[in-house]
């Protein structure tokens, strides 16, 4: 993808992949490498953030003979997560709304 | 480079680290290799010097943004710091002040001393001219002698509050001088 992906974003990625069902590292990586050229050595200091913001809890399970860390979002994720869409969506329509050449009145 | 020799390389980098910061990026890492594949993670990777590099750099970031605790205490220490650091010259002002005042002490209490010894032989001269007089009857060497040391007592007393006048006249006219001096400067300036 040709836009960055801004840190803020990345949040917003990261505790979506994770909101309806627990996921792992490898798993948030490829799915935020979709749209962002992140390094895991970005990635990663970003879930690690998140988790020690309370936003994660994490716990270990074996899956077939291999360790994977567990990203389970809590309740202030969730929040934050909503609090992120939210503007999310307002940016989006606002850039949209420019792209379509709608002027500015108010 | 394989997965073990890529580990432990990326181990070393991190050895600076807390322990649980460092025991969690390596969990990550090996979970990344065990996950895409000692290949597929060879290709994706950056040399492990590269991923610490930029692992330290961003751990580091976090961190700042993150404890509001540090903060306060670097403020409290940078008002610390300010507040002794700057103004050195209004504490040497007031002790150059202070030394001052305890020099002028001195020289009054010197003076006061002189003064209040030589009231004391005035009053001792006077006190044996008196007793002379009285004992003229008795023994007239007697009396001389006693006359005679009254005198002496006198002389030394009058001596010494002239010369107490003395040296509190070149006190006054030193001090009077060294200010005038110290205004003149300043006026300059």
């Amino acid at each position: 993808m040709y836009y960055p992906v801004s840190a803020l974003l990345m949040e917003c990625l990261i505790l979506s992949v994770a909101e309806s069902k627990d996921s792992y590292g490898y798993e948030i990586s490829q799915t935020v490498k979709r749209v962002a050229n992140i390094q895991e050595s970005t990635l990663y200091p970003i879930l690690r953030k998140l988790e020690q913001s309370g936003f994660f809890t994490t716990y270990s399970q074996e899956y077939q003979g291999r360790r994977r860390k567990y990203y389970h979002i809590t309740d202030a994720g969730r929040r934050q997560l909503q609090f992120l869409k939210q503007e999310w969506a307002a940016y989006r329509d606002e850039i949209d709304a420019i792209l379509k050449g709608a002027p500015h009145h108010e | 480079m394989n997965k073990e020799s890529y580990l432990a390389e990326l181990e070393r980098y991190l050895r600076r680290l807390p322990k649980e910061d460092h025991d969690s990026a390596m969990e990550y890492f090996t979970e990344y290799f065990d996950e895409a594949g000692t290949e597929q993670a060879l290709a994706q990777l950056g040399s492990p010097r590269q991923e610490a590099e930029q692992l330290l750099q961003n751990l580091l970031q976090k961190q700042v943004q993150t404890p509001k605790e540090h903060k306060t205490g670097n403020i409290i220490l940078l008002t610390l710091l300010a507040i002794c650091a700057a103004p050195i010259a209004a504490p040497i002002a007031i002790a150059g002040v202070a030394l001052v005042l305890a020099f002028l002490l001195v020289i009054a209490c010197v003076l006061l001393c002189v003064v209040l010894f030589a009231v004391a032989a005035l009053l001792v001269g006077g006190k044996l001219l008196l007793r002379a007089f009285f004992a003229l009857p008795s023994s007239v060497p007697g009396a001389l002698v006693i006359a005679g040391t009254g005198l002496l007592f006198l002389g030394i007393s009058i001596l010494l509050i002239l010369g107490c006048i003395w040296l509190f006249r070149l006190c006054t006219v030193g001090i009077g001088k060294w200010t005038h001096a110290m205004m003149q400067r300043k006026k300059v300036h």
